[in-house]
């Protein structure tokens, strides 16, 4: 543990929904020796909470505006991520799969804000690769990208 | 707007839907519903987010 550094993690009203919403006592389908979703999560938080970084975080963590060129909206991506500094976690959720460059990833990712060196925003907890889901109730306006 | 789904060079499938994005980080419910300190405890950590009540952001309106 970092004894010096005071690491704080803060949630959006979206984030702590989709939170509430997880399964917190049986493993996911079809991943019986696998952990409950809530946990993973909770796993996440903690870990970053106690040691940033540096500490026992193994899934995959880049920048959300590295972004393949093909992509139709590309440029919007790139210049909305970097404008507000958002990243995307890899949380294990169902399970990890070690990628062939050695990190692990998953299918849910977690996006959040990185507000500075030991401050991050949790904003959303996604599927990914996609699968477009529902829109939550919550989330309302009618935003325009231009 | 639809989501994309894109290959990387690395093989993996890089997706966000922007529209969502923006989202979960501009619209109602991108407000901070608590900002926790560490360190924490797993149980701590649960606790802390179950007992945020949703309906505190509507009476924010």
């Amino acid at each position: 543990m970092s004894d010096s550094i005071a690491y704080k993690i803060s949630a959006s009203f979206n984030f702590v929904k989709i939170f509430q919403s997880l399964e917190s006592k049986k493993p996911p389908t079809g991943y019986p020796k696998e952990l409950p979703d809530s946990d993973k999560v909770t796993y996440f938080i903690t870990e970053y909470l106690n040691n940033g970084w540096s500490g026992n975080l193994l899934g995959r963590n880049k920048p959300s505006w590295d972004v393949p060129t093909d992509d139709p909206e590309w440029l919007n991506k790139v210049t909305y991520a970097r404008k507000h500094n958002l990243y995307h976690y890899h949380v294990g959720i169902p399970t990890y799969t070690l990628s062939s460059y050695g990190d692990l990833t998953s299918e849910w990712i977690i996006h959040y804000q990185n507000l500075g060196d030991q401050h991050i925003k949790l904003v959303d907890l996604d599927f990914h690769p996609p699968m477009t889901l529902p829109k939550i109730a919550l989330i309302q306006g009618d935003l325009d990208l231009t | 707007m639809k989501a994309s789904n894109v290959k990387t060079e690395n093989g993996s499938l890089v997706n966000y839907d922007l529209h969502r994005m923006v989202e979960s980080v501009e619209g109602p419910s991108s407000k901070v519903a608590l900002t926790l300190a560490g360190p924490m405890t797993q149980q701590e950590v649960y606790k802390a987010l179950m007992n945020v009540r949703l309906d505190s952001l509507q009476d924010q309106r």
